[in-house]
């Protein structure tokens, strides 16, 4: 028996291109929380490189979890339990968070437990919301996933809407880079519509789909987006790709030199435009659902829900209709091991343990089991 | 001393408990199933046959490769979070020189392990005997040399390999999964001096990796677990692009 009765978990994730440990107290307090960004190294190829990912994250998992325990000040007897994101994710990168936890759990005769990411994520807003608990509704946007997800309770949850084509983090990626603002997307296009860039200047379409009011479609907006851009470029002379090559060779390519010679439409108003539909649908989406379901708690959770326009709009929407709203801090939002130890608490407690065999699941869904 | 011998670079995953002058314990499966699923039940298995936890163990050898990628890495992966939980050190063992260890007495040949590297090339390295007289004999009690390897570990086509050897003039031994693949190649090519290892020799098992493995610790050659990676040969594909179209890696 431990002498104290705090239950402290070392947690490993590393899901994408981000190698993160921390220990988390009694699933919400995070004691440390040491993340490894690759995002320079995947920025040379304009998007992440799985097989880079995956050799980067057996050279720095070593470091990042001795940090993880030099920092929260404990040593691997005062741990309860070990976890690990085990899908969804890049199988290579999935692959050394698994093989590496499950080992270090083994020799230290610890418990080991497979988390699903996508509730990890979720799990990051009890971190800093100590009063927030279930039943609620959470809508996570990331990369990989645009989701509207009812957390019924602790490791029990009903998706009600998610996308039929890109996630919204996606978008954010391919319309970045047909603007010329290259990767990552969200924090770059969020950047350029706030320099100036007027989100009723172009009126890009709002996705629906048909039958189900709480799924997402992307793909028609960034159709729409690639269209208005090559319109405005054959009017100057060429399509789109034809005038960065040739901007490429003077100066460095400046992409608010794109400009509707008739409407004076700048990049900036189509990064703020098309921005402003994604938010749009997002948060339409979210109030809607938690109107007809009548669930008075929202959260947001993953790596697009740190953009400042989706906050800001998310936080008005819920207060005109009153509607508590919780997201956690932007550290939070991106990929971290803090939000794994979280999740992996209350699994913990509800007494799930998983074996020496515990696999990598690349394509888990949301709501299926480990 | 006793160590714990992991080999994943493969098709098989294999785990051995060893000491000096024996093989306590070895499991080998090449079942299909990935060696995620694999190789920490077997390791537990190898551990409780011999009696024993990872508190026991002096070092864990771990088949550094060339090899492939994910296989070597979920070993390097396992390897690196038992040596950080107990707080030992890793030993990272050639992969090509553990199966030519596997060979056993040359008698003065050179052996040649290759091992499929896809993309019609093999990973593959020469080495030669140190001593003719029982280095690599595996006779329990004789001082098991290490073999010296000569020249690099490289990527290269079979075909640039067996010009290469046939300009030596040597007899030499091949070995390793690469020869389901070009065996016939080799036959044509060695006008006789050339010579196939037996097929049980072909697939690398942990034993082979420990016995390596065990003269690297005694000559101290252990490092920190933080401080091993997988040799790979090959940059990746992304990476390999890049370099074509003139740019650097950064």
């Amino acid at each position: 028996m431990k002498e104290n009765e705090d239950i402290l978990i070392l947690a490993v994730e590393s899901s994408c291109d981000e190698t993160a440990a921390a220990v988390v107290k009694n699933g919400r307090e995070a004691l440390s929380n040491v993340i490894y960004s690759q995002i320079d190294i995947h920025t040379m190829y304009g998007g992440v490189v799985p097989e880079i990912a995956s050799r980067k994250h057996i050279e720095k998992i070593d470091p990042v979890v001795s940090e993880a325990l030099r920092k929260a000040g404990v040593s691997k007897e005062d741990l309860a339990a070990v976890a690990v994101t085990a899908g969804p994710g890049l199988v290579g990168s999935l692959l050394v968070g698994v093989a590496y936890a499950k080992a270090y759990a083994y020799a230290a005769g610890l418990p080991i437990l497979g988390v699903h990411h996508i509730e990890g994520h979720i799990a990051a807003n009890y971190i800093e919301n100590r009063e927030l608990e279930p039943p609620f509704l959470c809508l996570v946007v990331s990369g990989g996933h645009t989701e509207l997800v009812v957390v019924e309770d602790y490791g029990r949850f009903r998706l009600i809407g998610t996308t039929h084509d890109d996630a919204a983090g996606e978008a954010f990626d391919k319309v970045a880079r047909a603007i010329g603002l290259g990767y990552p997307g969200g924090p770059k296009v969020d950047k350029c519509a706030k320099a100036g860039g007027r989100k009723d200047a172009i009126a890009f379409p709002r996705g629906h789909v048909d039958g189900n009011d709480f799924d997402f479609s992307f793909s028609g907006l960034k159709s729409a987006v690639l269209n208005y851009l090559n319109s405005c470029a054959m009017k100057q002379g060429g399509p789109v790709k034809d005038l960065r090559e040739k901007r490429e060779g003077d100066v460095n390519f400046n992409p608010d030199a794109l400009i509707d010679p008739e409407t004076g439409v700048t990049v900036s108003d189509v990064a703020a435009s098309f921005q402003e539909a994604v938010v749009d649908v997002l948060v339409t989406h979210t109030i809607e659902a938690a109107k007809s379901l009548g669930i008075g708690k929202v959260a947001m959770a993953g790596g697009v829900a740190a953009n400042g326009a989706l906050r800001e709009r998310m936080k008005n929407d819920c207060e005109r209709e009153g509607i508590k709203l919780y997201y956690p801090s932007p550290l939070l939002c991106t990929d971290n091991a803090a939000m794994i130890g979280c999740a992996a608490y209350y699994d913990y407690l509800a007494g799930k343990r998983h074996g020496l065999d515990l696999n990598a699941v690349p394509g888990l869904g949301l709501g299926q089991k480990i | 001393m006793i160590i714990l011998a992991v080999e994943s670079s493969g098709n098989v995953a294999s785990a051995a408990i060893a000491e000096r002058s024996k093989i306590l314990a070895e499991y080998t499966v090449n079942i299909g199933k990935t060696h995620s699923q694999t190789l920490l039940p077997m390791i537990d298995r190898v551990l409780s046959d011999a009696e024993m936890s990872v508190n026991d163990l002096d070092a864990i050898a771990v088949s550094r490769g060339p090899g492939s990628f994910t296989g070597l890495r979920i070993g390097s992966a396992t390897a690196k979070g038992l040596a950080a939980s107990a707080g030992i050190p890793i030993i990272d063992v050639p992969t090509l020189e553990a199966l030519a260890v596997g060979v056993g007495n040359a008698g003065g040949r050179l052996i040649c392990p290759i091992i499929d590297a896809r993309r019609n090339e093999v990973y593959s390295a020469l080495f030669e005997e140190n001593d003719r007289f029982g280095s690599v004999s595996g006779v329990q009690g004789s001082t098991h040399g290490p073999l010296t390897r000569i020249g690099q570990e490289r990527a290269l086509g079979m075909e640039q390999l067996l010009a290469e050897l046939t300009a030596m003039d040597r007899e030499v031994i091949f070995v390793g999964d690469a020869l389901r693949v070009h065996a016939e190649k080799i036959k044509a090519a060695g006008n006789g001096k050339f010579i196939l290892a037996p097929l049980s020799a072909c697939d690398l098992r942990a034993g082979c990796v420990a016995t390596v493995g065990l003269n690297m610790l005694e000559s101290g050659k252990a490092i920190d677990g933080s401080d091993h990676t997988p040799v790979y040969l090959r940059l990746s594909s992304a990476e390999r692009e890049r370099l074509e179209q003139g740019k650097e890696l950064g």
